[in-house]
């Protein structure tokens, strides 16, 4: 166990590596400057600006400079923010970006899994032709049509109601989380549904659920007792390339919502070339991601005792 | 007409009773008519061996008896069925044979022990299911019977064993925990659906010794569902011959293998292999039934070597061929010739 820990956290560092390598070069092949400004800078300026970024010194050096300073976990300042550093923007703002990702899981998983039990059980049946056609929609359309149409749906509501039912952006309270880990997790929910119904439909034609009936069980029980653990397997497997989904997903989410997660920060960094908060945040998240995948592979062994790992 | 016995229990003390049974399952292009008016009785204490080929209905009518018909996508269409006092008729749901019997009076294991056990549950918890459900005892209790059930079935190391999950048996003992799963609720009938095979021929020696011995300790009746005659002699104490989702042979064991009635019977012994002579294996001319026409004449006819114009013309009803043995052919009518024209063809 201990051994193949090590060996998929080995293999996770280089993949991290070759993510920092190649936003790196990509980052740096987009024309543009960041210390371009709005206002014209004087050169001197610029000079003393570009040798304490160190961006005066060739692309090897800065590469090498920043790999030396991202084993130390420094990713160093912002270019933009006065007096910030990569760190303390991660510190800040991942842990807002955290909480609504984890609750939109939350409400993907868990509706998936109701969903798909209740079209399985119903197959053919009209609750899932309702469903499959509700998941379809949903499936096809993006989220940030659905948060401008979950926004105006509550506005319309408060508005009937005469008071706030929910608020509609912002930060700061559980009422505020609503809405955004609804709008970003309904994806996820949709397509975790069609993921559950089929593969519950497969357990329907196996040896043990034929077993489970003659011995008298209700169709509840074997639903419960007996299918469920085996037909969420595939489910927990795209767990792992589903928070990937949930958190870059939440980039668009944060930004329309306007809450101060991660995310924004990301696309901000991206659109004026913050090269360091890119840096930072793209290696921290692929981190994130890679220690993700490594925990959901000691999850599935203990759903399914045939793939317990390192036994 | 006589000697017809159509449908009257063939011996008394009957405690189960399946009558003119119609199962169908909605396929593709049409409809397949699996059993087309089964009739068999199942004594209480007894073994009967239901044998036939592949497709002629065997496991149709075990899984009516479970209530399992909906679980694989038929319906019952005619015919009823009654165990220890009720009776299932074709139009109701399967809901009493699931509150009643299934589990409970009656259990059944199943052709492949591979696939019939949860692979994400222990033995353990599976064998005390239904005693769990059924019987509402404590998960510890059950444990408990669990292991005894183990001990019975001579599974070593039952207290550690019960612990595992079925990946880590070889399938003879699966076949072994299976039984001791149908066991927890001590049942009335066990139906064993071709226990043996999907083990090898050592280990199904084996299984079916336990099966005798349970059986007999139990004192349950035991339904066992087979192609093999050589498990027939072995365990039979009467035998139902189906053939085209219908009995057309039943009786004692001793007196259908030593003479059979039926001709489709009688091809099957002869296409027994003989160890003590060589010579080339015979088999039945031609192809199994199209199940997907309802037969109003007897389905054996275009591979039968006796042909009369009857045959093609009338469904046969049992008739009895000597004392507790009847057959399903127009060879046993009273009016039948005592030397029928013998083909050499099978005809269509």
């Amino acid at each position: 166990m201990f051994k193949y820990l090590l060996k998929r956290l080995a293999s996770g560092a280089i993949t991290v590596w070759f993510i920092a390598t190649a936003t790196f070069w990509a980052m740096h092949s987009v024309p543009g400057d960041p210390l371009l400004n709005d206002k014209a800078v004087d050169p001197e300026i610029r000079k003393n600006l570009e040798e304490s970024y160190g961006l005066d010194k060739p692309l090897w050096h800065q590469y090498g400079l920043f790999l030396g300073n991202m084993l130390q976990g420094d990713f160093g300042y912002s270019y933009t923010q006065r007096n910030r550093k990569v760190n303390d923007i991660i510190r800040d703002h991942f842990p807002v970006s955290a909480l609504l990702g984890v609750i939109a899981l939350l409400i993907a998983v868990s509706g998936g899994v109701v969903f798909g039990a209740i079209t399985a059980v119903y197959k053919d049946r009209m609750p899932d032709h309702i469903i499959m056609v509700i998941v379809i929609l949903t499936v096809s359309i993006p989220n940030f049509v659905f948060a401008a149409l979950s926004q105006l749906g509550v506005l319309n509501l408060n508005e009937w109601l005469g008071n706030t039912f929910l608020p509609v952006a912002g930060w700061g309270s559980w009422q505020h989380i609503v809405l955004p880990a609804w709008v970003l997790g309904l994806g996820t929910l949709a397509y975790l549904t069609r993921l559950m119904r089929s593969s519950l439909l497969e357990e329907e034609g196996r040896g043990y659920t034929l077993t489970a009936h003659a011995k008298g069980l209700s169709r509840f029980r074997i639903l419960y007792k007996h299918q469920l653990k085996n037909a969420i397997l595939p489910v927990i497997t795209v767990i792992g390339p589903t928070i990937a989904a949930i958190t870059t997903g939440g980039f668009v989410v944060e930004l329309v919502f306007s809450i101060p997660g991660l995310g924004r920060y990301y696309v901000q960094a991206v659109q004026q070339l913050d090269y360091t908060v890119i840096m930072g945040t793209t290696v921290f998240y692929g981190a994130f991601l890679v220690i993700m995948v490594v925990l959901v592979d000691i999850v599935y062994g203990f759903i399914d005792p045939r793939i317990r790992v390192g036994q | 007409m006589k000697n017809e016995i159509q449908d009257r229990p063939l011996l008394y003390q009957s405690m189960l009773e399946i009558s003119d049974l119609y199962v169908d399952f909605s396929v593709l292009n049409g409809t397949i008519h699996a059993l087309q008016g089964v009739s068999l009785t199942v004594e209480a204490g007894k073994t009967l061996a239901i044998v036939g080929e592949s497709g002629c209905g065997k496991s149709v009518t075990a899984q009516a008896i479970m209530g399992l018909i909906p679980v694989v996508g038929g319906r019952i269409t005619k015919g009823s069925i009654r165990f220890g006092g009720q009776t299932v008729y074709a139009n109701d749901d399967t809901k009493l044979q699931k509150k009643e019997w299934a589990g409970k009076q009656i259990a059944m294991i199943f052709q492949d022990p591979m696939n019939g056990l949860n692979p994400t549950l222990t033995i353990g918890e599976q064998i005390a299911e239904p005693l769990v459900v059924h019987k509402g005892l404590s998960k510890s209790e059950g444990q408990k019977i669990a292991i005894e059930l183990l001990d019975k079935v001579r599974i070593a190391d039952a207290k550690l064993r019960i612990k595992q999950y079925p990946f880590e048996f070889s399938g003879g003992m699966l076949q072994r925990v299976m039984i001791a799963m149908s066991l927890a609720s001590e049942p009335k009938l066990l139906i064993a659906d071709e226990p043996t095979t999907a083990l090898d021929t050592t280990v199904q020696n084996q299984i079916l010794s336990l099966l005798a011995e349970i059986q007999r300790e139990q004192s349950m009746a035991l339904m066992i569902i087979t192609h093999d005659l050589g498990v027939v002699a072995k365990m039979a104490d009467q035998v139902a011959v189906m053939y085209g989702g219908r009995v057309v042979e039943r009786g004692l064991s001793d007196r259908i293998l030593a003479s059979p009635g039926h001709p489709y019977m009688q091809g099957l012994k002869e296409a027994m292999p003989n160890l003590k002579k060589a010579e080339p294996l015979t088999a039945i001319a031609g192809t199994p039934p199209d199940l997907s026409k309802l037969y109003s004449s007897c389905s054996f006819a275009p591979r039968c070597r006796y042909g009369m114009k009857v045959c093609v013309e009338r469904i046969p009803p049992l008739f009895s061929v000597r004392d507790q043995h009847t057959s399903a052919c127009w060879l046993h009518h009273d009016a039948a010739p005592a030397n029928p024209l013998v083909l050499d063809v099978p005809h269509d």
